[in-house]
């Protein structure tokens, strides 16, 4: 015989296991084997008593069929409500009141139904088999046996999945990240052994720490998948440096999310690159010295606006190099960031002076006003006027107005 | 002073932000003396330009920018009439060459065309091929300024080229738009030319906001080092000679024999139809055709009107319906060469609204003909006749209106779909909104009008409206020219397949005097046809709609008791309203009824006076005993345009011509100046009448009040024809009509449904589709109609005409038999057919549809080539035989109609148990009673001019109910409203001479066959 349990409960698989180890879960129901609980509980019925007071104490509500197979048992659960025990030889009686939706067949052999008439299990079981099989194929077969209430299909059973997590309490509060990190240090090592155990790599840790008030939380999300226990503390003592809890800690948890580990092929054409996990340490500590949003690839954005650039995540693939033909010389820039605040002195409309704490003199040669705006779309609007300015000194600068106030905006080479 | 010679406007489609009439507003704000407007690929936009030029007294230049097949565009300026015609051809050789939007010309269409034309060498092409090509004095060197750095490297690069190659310079701003606010708009357009959003865009942006129109003080300053390029931009200004005053337009000539002349064959053939039409003692009717004649000769538009009179002998032959509309029906000549069918004397017509020697424009003539195929017979016939080149549809300018407005500019400002839909859908269509109030639709649709980006959507989408979007293809409108049209106007391919367009729209080229005939789509001219057609099939008779009985009671009968489903022009809601009150007896009463249920007339007050005078309630009375002749006809209520002229030239004096300038005057787009200009003539020539004081303010008021509105009497009168036509044969051939209306869906106001229904009342019978009788087409059994395999949903006509070509050999001796001699039949289509109850009859014993769909899914097995040609094992069917309801389903379904019982008859007991009335019952209460009516909604709309009244038609077994509903109880009905296809309406019944209609007080959702809804024809 077969239990299924219907409803939105999470917990609706741990339930199914406290009666039975065979389960099988799917979206809202769970499907188990009770065959042999008649010897510990007593009959269907009792086990039914008991299943139901079971999921009262853990707070679920389901619907409850017990039948001799488990698609009878699922029908029944998935469309009738509260607890419905099927004996055997009486599912087809006991399902054929239930609309053919229930049998969520494709769409095409609904609407077949649905133009024949058939809008119970019941009419749909009293179809001739041959007819049906002539007419809808195998599909037509399986239907109508559903309809029954027959079935043979086997549990897919999996598993729990496993949990990767490990918890600490200090016998007396910890102030300094030193002995902190040696107690991560035991965990991490013992987490990555089951992690190796299971085939698993982690790509998320997750660093819980119990403070005399409240908890502190660190997630460091890592490029790909690892399971090298000192690289994940050293990332966990990079974080937590970058950020260090505000007070005493009383305990320490870690939960690793577990995924399936990278595979790497090298290319034999490729350069030698550093390994990857070295180098995001390296970038890790680079954040740590910099600040978290200095550090990465520059990237140039795709706007007028003049120096708009990003960073953006370092790529680890290694590539092959590109072909790089001799650039065009340019006139570079060097760009001062930020800008610093200027005055200048027009005559004509055009820069005379200028006067800044880098650098001030009279300009004897401009080009411009060279006008870019836009982002009007936005609370960002922006709009400026650039000029090229040579100073007495021979030195080239460029200059701007934007909001009615001038800046030094770098220095031509 | 300064000439900006490179303008692109809105018509470079997407690449321009401002109107042509705008940048010549700009033009004349800033003193500049000439333009030249050079939109890319185009010169759609030159006729608005030129005209608005004209009117400011702006030099008006043209030319375009022309993609080059090696890459970039050439900026081609036009410098005399040779090179305005090298330019149109150049640009309709290389468009009708390409797919649409490919377009580029080759460097030997560029040197082929080149004469004429001046170049503006702008740096993005290469400098040998260009003076190679357009000749040393023919190109000049462009230098713009938009304080951009890399503008500035390529203007060094153009001077230095320049100074090599000894060309002038010339200085323009590459403008884009009239002013700098436009260039957010231009930043939007970009977007929706590039499919992406304002956040994607990035660099495709403008950089800044100066491609505007800037004064001749700003470019001096800003060319401050090139003096010489504004200098040079004038002098080639001044060398550009040529306009579009100087198109060289030449309307075809009609081929006449030796010794003859237009005019002789037009005299010839006018009078040999006059003989026909008038008899040999007509003599009002001979001094009438004569008059026009004299003027027709005159003017030079006997070719003109022997190539209309051509293009109708060739329908004509080829048994093509076709009947001339419009004003041209106050034509002696046009009724007498066959063109229109309404007789102009008889009718008392005022030859004048068609044509006048003051005037100066070509008359109009639009021919009707049957939608579809009859009506592409004779384009076709048109491009024959005058070559590919000589002839070509106008242009259809796709412009942005409000939904389409708050669509693009809503993508490009990336506002996720769901919102866009939101809006659209409370946005103005049917006047759900009014044009100039849109807040209320951004709140509806839950937007916050404060957020700065719901603001920028606001007032961007306001500032797109009217800017075109696209060229289209005008329904009908067709351009002909003696030689060649492409060196006239550019043309190009339409979509449909072997259409070409002209650049322009029918506007544009009234403007400039190009003639165009209108060769209409009328769907009920297809019905007409279809009709007649069966009529001589299934009766065996001959109808001629020429020589219908004039006074048939039937007729007369329907239309006064509004039983007007599916007749042409009198079956809408509205015309079914006032119909009982109007009672119309004779054939002007019906010219009347098309003319007066018109936006026009219904707003101006019109329709109400002269219905009350009708039913003498009010006296008819006549603002001066000299306008009686003019009024009497319409009891003193000026209705029809020609009224109007009438009236000023007895009242006032007024020549032909100058009354037809009053109406133009008085029309939609009212000129405050040239309004008073033209009453000042109108009160003098009153007084100069002995018209003065009171009497002579009542008729300025008369004409001023209904001049917006009226409509042309002539127009009524042919649309009067067509629906008495309509009438008739649906009161004598009920059948025939019904078949013919069915095959020629959709059409008309009301769904096939409705039509079905409407018929089954009246007594005719349908039968199902029957794959062993039915047609492609609806067909008539013993005068009832049977159902073609048109009505069969998905189903092909190939797979029909088998059907019909194999049973002719042998009826199918079962659905696997059908299958097998028909194998192009889908596993959808046997399945539709079987559910529709088309393959019961097939086989020796009749079956009902369930069993029909039992075989059918075994006939559709795949066997084994061994077994392909044996039937299957027939084994009775398991399944229970469909109920009325679910027959009902399946007709849905299957047909979108059903010729059984109306879904509401199964609900009746329990509509009775509810105390509903059916609509035939409620004939028979009093006025003002209360009353609850229930059905099928087929039709919803909210007529502009309604002020926020919104009309339902609601349809039950035995008839249809307008019902009425107050702007305060739609708006608190609203969701039901819309969202039930079956309502139950609570209200006050108003029943007025036989018009029935119910004033709404509350609307809930109806029981009814959930499944079995039509989609009703709303907001129509």
């Amino acid at each position: 015989m077969f239990a299924c349990l219907f409803g939105n409960s999470p917990r609706l698989p741990e339930l199914a296991r406290e009666f039975s180890p065979l389960v099988e879960s799917a979206a809202e129901a769970v499907v188990f084997s009770i065959a042999g609980l008649n010897r510990l509980i007593g009959s269907t019925h009792q086990i039914a008593s008991e299943i139901s007071r079971r999921g009262a104490e853990m707070g679920i509500t389901a619907n409850l069929a017990i039948a001799s197979n488990p698609p009878a048992a699922v029908l029944a659960a998935r469309n009738i409500a509260g607890v419905t025990i099927i004996p055997p030889g009486q599912e087809a009686d006991t399902l054929a009141a239930l609309p053919v939706e229930a049998l969520r067949a494709s769409a095409e052999v609904s609407l077949t139904l649905l133009r024949w008439g058939i809008h119970t299990l019941g009419e749909l079981a009293a179809l001739p088999e041959m007819g049906l099989v002539e007419r809808l194929g195998e599909e037509g077969s399986r239907l109508r046996r559903l309809a029954l209430g027959q079935g043979d299909a086997l549990l897919a059973i999996r598993p729990p999945a496993s949990e990767y997590t490990a918890r600490r309490e200090f016998d007396d509060p910890v102030e300094l990240l030193e002995p902190l990190l040696f107690a991560a240090s035991a965990q991490l090592q013992e987490l990555t052994r089951k992690l190796d155990d299971d085939g698993q790599a982690t790509n998320r840790i997750t660093v819980n720490l119990m403070l005399d008030a409240g908890e502190f939380q660190r997630v460091i999300e890592l490029p790909f998948p690892m399971r090298d226990a000192r690289a994940l503390l050293k990332q966990v003592q990079l974080s937590l440096e970058a950020s260090p809890p505000p007070a005493a800690m009383t305990g320490i948890e870690i939960r690793l999310d577990p995924v399936e580990p990278r595979i790497l092929q090298s290319g034999l054409f490729l350069p030698a690159a550093p390994e990857p996990e070295k180098l995001h340490l390296l970038l890790s500590r680079l954040k740590v010295l910099a600040g978290e949003d200095r550090v990465g690839s520059p990237e140039i954005l795709n706007t007028h606006r003049p120096d708009a650039y990003r960073f953006r995540p370092c790529a680890f693939e290694p590539s092959l190099p590109k072909d790089t033909a001799r650039p065009h010389p340019r006139l570079a820039i060097r760009y001062f960031r930020p800008p610093p605040m200027a005055r200048v002195i027009l005559h004509e409309g055009r820069p005379r002076r200028l006067l800044s704490e880098r650098v001030s003199g009279g300009i004897v040669q401009t080009a411009g006003p060279w006008r870019t705006s836009g982002d009007w779309w936005t609370d960002t609007a922006w709009s400026r006027d650039e000029w090229d300015a040579v100073l007495e000194d021979r030195g080239v600068y460029r200059i701007y107005c934007a909001a009615k106030q001038w800046f030094l905006d770098g220095s031509y080479d | 002073m300064y000439a900006e010679l490179h303008a692109r406007s809105a018509f470079s489609f997407l690449e321009g932000a401002s109107l042509p009439e705008d940048l010549i507003e700009e033009c004349a704000r800033l003193e500049i003396p000439a333009m030249a407007l050079v939109d890319t690929d185009n010169v759609s936009g030159a006729p608005r330009f030129y005209k608005a030029a004209k009117k400011a007294g702006i030099c008006p230049h043209i030319g375009a920018e022309v993609t080059a097949a090696r890459g970039g565009r050439r900026v081609l300026l036009v410098e005399n009439r040779t090179g305005y015609r090298n330019l149109c051809r150049l640009i309709s050789t290389m468009k009708l060459r390409s797919a649409k939007g490919a377009a580029a010309a080759t460097d030997d269409e560029f040197r082929q065309f080149a004469q004429g034309l001046i170049c503006i060498a702008n740096g993005s092409q290469p400098m040998e091929t260009l003076v190679d090509v357009h000749g040393p004095g023919n190109v000049y060197a462009e230098l713009q300024r938009h304080l951009d750095r890399t503008g500035e490297v390529r203007n060094q690069q153009v001077a230095a080229i320049a100074t090599k190659w000894k060309l002038p310079l010339i200085a323009s701003n590459g403008i884009r738009y009239a002013r700098a606010s436009r260039r957010e708009l231009m930043d939007v357009l970009t977007c929706v030319r590039n499919k992406t959003t304002i956040g994607e865009a990035g660099r495709l942006l403008e950089r800044n906001a100066e491609r505007y129109l800037k004064p001749a003080r700003a470019m001096r300053r800003l060319f401050a080092d090139t003096p010489e390029a504004i200098a040079g931009a004038m002098e080639l200004s001044g060398r550009l000679q040529f306009t579009l005053a100087d198109l060289g337009y030449e309307f075809p000539r009609y081929p006449v024999g030796p010794g003859e002349t237009m005019d002789s064959v037009l005299r010839e053939r006018t009078m040999s139809g006059a003989l026909g039409r008038y008899g040999l003692h007509h003599e009002k009717a001979y001094r009438q055709i004569e008059r026009e004649l004299r003027l027709i000769e005159k003017l030079k538009l006997s070719g003109y009107f022997l190539i209309v009179w051509d293009i109708v002998e060739f329908c004509r032959r080829g048994g093509i319906l076709v009947q001339g509309r419009g004003s041209a029906a106050n034509s002696a000549v046009c009724y007498s060469l066959g063109i229109t069918a309404v007789d102009p004397i008889k009718m008392e017509l005022l030859f004048e609204r068609f044509l006048s020697e003051e005037r100066g424009e070509w008359p109009d003539i639009d021919l009707d003909l049957p939608s579809g195929g009859d009506r592409e017979r004779a384009i076709q016939y048109v491009y024959q006749r005058y070559g590919k080149l000589g002839a070509a549809m106008t242009a259809n300018v796709i412009s942005y209106r409000s939904r389409s407005a708050l669509r693009d500019v809503g993508k490009a400002l990336d506002f996720d779909e769901e919102t866009l839909n939101r809006i659209s859908k409370l946005s103005s269509r049917g006047g759900w909104e009014t044009e100039n109030r849109p807040e209320p639709q951004f709140e509806t649709a839950g937007l916050d009008v404060a957020d700065a980006r719901v603001a920028k959507l606001r007032s961007l989408s306001r500032q797109i409206l009217d800017l075109p979007r696209h060229l289209g293809q005008h329904s009908g409108g067709m351009v002909i020219c003696q030689g060649q049209l492409d060196s006239i106007v550019p043309l190009e391919p339409a979509t449909m397949p072997g259409r070409v367009i002209v650049q322009w729209d029918k506007d544009d080229c009234a403007d400039l005097g190009l003639i165009k005939v209108d060769l209409l789509g009328l769907g009920m001219m297809a019905v007409l046809r279809d009709s007649i057609t069966l009529i001589r099939d299934h009766y065996r008779e001959e109808v001629d709609l020429a020589q219908l009985p004039a006074n048939d009671p039937a007729v007369y009968t329907a239309l006064q008791k509004a039983d007007t489903v599916g007749m042409f022009q009198v079956e809408s809601r509205a015309q079914m309203s006032s119909l009982p009150r109007m009672r119309p007896k004779n054939f002007y009463d019906i010219v009347v009824q098309v003319a007066i249920i018109r936006p026009g007339p219904i707003a101006g007050n019109l329709m109400h006076p002269y219905l009350r005078r009708r039913e003498g309630m009010e006296r008819p009375v006549c603002p001066h005993p000299l306008l009686e002749p003019v009024l009497k006809r319409t009891l003193g209520v000026p209705l029809f345009q020609e009224q109007l002229l009438r009236m000023a030239m007895i009242a006032a004096d007024f020549t032909g011509g100058e009354a037809e300038e009053l109406r133009r005057a008085m029309g939609f787009k009212r000129s405050q100046q040239r309004m008073a200009t033209i009453e000042t003539r109108l009160r003098s020539g009153m007084a100069g009448k002995g018209i003065h004081g009171e009497t002579q303010d009542k008729i300025v008021k008369a004409i001023t009040a209904f001049a917006l509105y009226g409509f042309p009497e002539s127009h009524a009168a042919s649309f009067a024809l067509i629906a008495y036509a309509s009438a008739y044969l649906k009161c004598h051939y009920p059948a025939a009509f019904l078949a013919a209306m069915l095959n020629n869906q959709p059409m008309g106001f009301y769904s096939a449904l409705t039509l079905v229904k409407d018929a089954q009342r009246h007594g005719l019978h349908f039968l199902q589709v029957d794959v062993e009788r039915s047609q492609w087409p609806c067909s008539i059994e013993e005068r009832a109609v049977r159902l073609g395999f048109n009505y069969v949903k998905g189903f092909r006509q190939r797979t029909a005409e088998t059907i019909v070509i194999e049973r002719t050999q042998s009826p199918f001796s079962s659905i696997d038999d059908l299958r097998r001699r028909v194998p192009s039949i889908s596993k959808d289509e046997l399945k539709t057919l079987a559910g529709l109850g088309a393959l019961n009859r097939t086989g020796s014993e009749p079956r009902h549809r369930r069993d029909a769909l039992w075989q059918s899914e075994l006939a559709l097995r795949p066997v084994s080539e061994l077994l392909e040609n044996t039937a299957p094992p027939q084994a009775p069917s398991p399944l229970k035989p469909m109920n009325p309801v679910e027959r009902l389903h399946a007709d849905f379904a299957g047909s979108g109609l059903s010729i059984g019982a109306h879904p509401m008859r199964f609900h009746r007991e329990q509509l009775d148990c509810m105390r509903v009335a059916t609509v035939a019952a409620m004939k028979h209460r009093p006025d003002g009673c209360h009353i609850r009516v229930a059905g099928m909604v087929i039709c919803r709309q909210q007529p502009q001019t309604a002020k926020g009244f919104v009309f339902l038609s609601l349809e039950d077994e035995t008839g249809i109910v307008n019902i009425i509903l107050k702007p305060d109880v739609f708006a608190r009905l609203r969701a039901t409203v819309l969202s039930h296809a079956y309502l139950v309406v609570d209200g006050v019944l108003q029943n007025q001479r036989g018009a029935i209609s119910v004033k709404a007080h509350d609307v809930r959702a109806c029981p009814a066959p959930a499944s079995a809804a039509v989609p009703s024809y709303d907001f129509h």
